[in-house]
């Protein structure tokens, strides 16, 4: 089957800097995929060019569709959170519902309403006296009521509680999550979502640095954590990363033999923040 | 996947803008409207000021008298609403319409008919009475300016709450960045634009047409209420008085208005969609800089005379200022109407409107 995104060569600039240099990309359904990135990497500017909201150069398709000059029927299949607290403020609840019900043919009102039923989002309160956590769990409720295939999320939790985040992710992976659909996840709380990931895609200025699922990051990395006159033996083995623990040091190997390095110390398959920080922070 | 109900995009997206700008757009003519209300009666049943209702009663005073000899004029110039007690007032009308109609010569006794301070009589001038009759056509009799007046009072608002409306339209979102939660639903920015401008066009027209007929409908019961108690004969107030030929010149009025200032809306939802800062300063300082320039280039003034010619002014005299854009006080002259000037202004509404899309769809970002 053809893939939900496909990305070829897609670059832009803005004055001097490339925000996409040069990304390629496809992603199937039924995946989620957590795209990490430091600050001004692109991010922002790779979701936006997959939705529509920017231009860019190159060949991109997204469900099959060019997203910038087909936007709006794209958006009857592709939901996204491009941040908290986009929800128009004057609104009242009720009158959101009304909108999104009035305009978007797979939006179903009565599921958004029962999920809210649990919360303390009533109809008749207005966006603005909603609390952060609330007004994401609103956009939550409007975004998982949709029948959509694709699903976009800039880091939908920033500035939330830890109890808010928790219960954010494991609803969206409970009660929307299927084989039918895609998310794409971007946030800096890498820890949070790691185990709800089936892909990784690593951004660093503007170039994709790693693009994998997670069951084969097993296969190709892993992280070794030595002491004592280990590290030097360790150290002098060709690593992607290292970084210092108690009384040691641990190094994060690519497409290593395994055999090699496990007398050293103890073998394990690295966090995808630290295999972060090895590919991009150095 | 089933399509669950079936999207209604326009209804709710003007549904969404009526929400947005309850205030601005419904409440504000509303208020308005019971304001003038209030005040038309406070000059009925406290004042018995008939110079607000204009020229029918004096029309209707003339025709009582069967020589016609007499001329009342009402100084319309001041507009502060006389109060007096209940007492009093009955006081100072005594006998008010005890005209002196068989005496025409003799002046008449002050306090007679010194029930307002507006009102003089006056010997006979005939040009002056014609004079005061003239802007009176045959079939826009009676009431019909004063009508008319209210109705254009609302419309002159409405020039006013729609411009504050479209400079904000494609700003605010864009500011509290709640155009990317618009944008993320199925809804192209050519909707978008068009319904914002649909708003303008007819909607909040529509509401002020609505707020108008009521209001309209208030003030000739207020009228009646007066002629009643000045024992004024109510059927000679109402004579000539086409309430479907006005109603019809107040749409049609709106009808040429909207043409008129397409392009203007036009350009000031450019401004919306553009502003980094303030759309009002956006929409107005490039046409004062052209302008100036133009002045001071060429010494010729075209950019200022066509924004002249495309904005609101008040129009008593069609034959005069004919079909310019403006408050049709007796009715558009569609014959008169400069057809070149008005279709470049829709060409160049067009563009505006496209131009505004473009910067939505790509230059949204502040």
């Amino acid at each position: 089957m053809s893939h939900i995104i496909e990305a070829r060569g897609v670059h832009r600039t803005f004055g001097d800097i490339r925000a996409l240099d040069g990304v390629d990309l496809a992603l199937d359904s039924g995946s989620v995929v957590g795209l990490i990135g430091p600050n001004g990497a692109g991010k922002t500017t790779l979701l936006r060019a997959l939705l529509g909201l920017t231009a860019c150069d190159g060949e991109l398709r997204v469900l099959g569709r060019d997203p910038l000059a087909e936007h709006a029927r794209l958006m009857q299949n592709v939901s996204f959170i491009a941040d908290t607290a986009v929800l128009p403020r004057w609104m009242r609840v009720e009158e959101l519902l009304d909108y999104v019900n009035g305009v978007h043919p797979n939006f179903d009102r009565d599921q958004a309403e029962r999920f809210l039923a649990t919360t303390e989002v009533t109809p008749r309160r207005r966006v603005r006296d909603l609390s952060k956590g609330m007004t994401v769990q609103l956009h939550l409720a409007l975004v998982m009521a949709i029948d959509a295939r694709l699903l976009v999320l800039d880091e939908p939790t920033l500035g939330l509680d830890i109890l808010y985040r928790r219960r954010f992710y494991e609803q969206l992976l409970n009660d929307y999550f299927d084989e039918e659909r895609t998310i794409i996840i971007s946030t800096h709380q890498v820890e949070e979502v790691e185990h709800i990931l089936t892909h990784v895609v690593f951004i660093n200025h503007g170039r994709l640095v790693l693009t994998e699922a997670t069951a084969r990051l097993e296969e190709r990395f892993v992280e070794l954590h030595a002491v004592g006159d280990a590290v030097a033996r360790a150290e002098a083995i060709p690593h992607v990363g290292k970084r210092s623990i108690l009384g040691g040091k641990a190094f994060i190997y690519e497409d290593v033999d395994r055999s090699l390095i496990a007398p050293l110390g103890e073998c394990r398959t690295p966090a995808v923040a630290d295999l972060f920080m090895a590919k991009v922070g150095g | 996947m089933t399509a669950r109900t079936p999207p209604n995009t326009l209804f709710t997206l003007l549904q969404r803008e009526m929400r947005e700008y309850r205030a601005s757009l419904l409440w504000t003519p509303v208020t308005i409207a019971a304001g003038l209300v209030l005040l038309l009666s406070a000059s009925v049943f406290f004042a018995d000021r008939i110079s607000v209702f204009g020229e029918a009663f004096m029309q209707v005073l003339e025709h009582e008298r069967s020589d016609g000899s007499l001329n009342i004029s009402i100084s319309v110039g001041e507009d502060e609403v006389t109060v007096y007690r209940r007492g009093e007032l009955d006081e100072r009308l005594g006998p008010p319409l005890d005209l002196p109609v068989s005496e025409p010569e003799a002046p008449p006794p002050p306090e007679a008919w010194n029930f307002s301070r507006d009102w003089t009589f006056s010997p006979p001038r005939a040009a002056d009475a014609e004079a005061a009759a003239a802007p009176v056509s045959e079939d826009l009799g009676g009431l019909s300016p004063l009508l008319n007046v209210v109705h254009y009072i609302l419309v002159l608002v409405l020039f006013f709450t729609t411009a504050n409306y479209l400079l904000g339209t494609l700003f605010d979102d864009r500011k509290d960045r709640s155009i990317l939660f618009w944008r993320s639903m199925p809804v192209s920015e050519w909707q978008t634009v068009l319904s914002k401008f649909a708003v303008v066009v007819v909607v909040a027209p529509g509401v002020v047409f609505i707020v108008s007929f009521v209001l309209q409908v208030l003030t000739l019961a207020l009228a009646a209420v007066l002629a009643w108690r000045l024992d004024l004969p109510t059927e000679k107030l109402f004579e000539g008085l086409a309430l479907g030929r006005l109603a019809l010149n107040q749409f049609g009025g709106w009808v040429l208005t909207a043409l008129w200032l397409a392009p203007i809306w036009a350009w000031l939802m450019l401004a919306s969609a553009a502003a980094r800062r303030s759309p009002f300063l956006l929409a107005v300082t490039p046409v004062v800089a052209l302008a100036i320039a133009e002045a001071l280039l060429f010494g010729s003034t075209y950019v200022i005379g066509a924004v002249v010619d495309h904005l609101p002014k008040l129009v008593a005299d069609v034959e005069a200022d004919p079909g310019s854009a403006g408050l049709y006080l007796f009715g558009p002259n569609w014959r008169a109407v400069d057809l070149p000037s008005m279709g470049g202004g829709l060409v160049a509404a067009g563009l505006l409107l496209t131009g505004a899309v473009w910067l939505r769809r790509h230059r949204w970002e502040i």
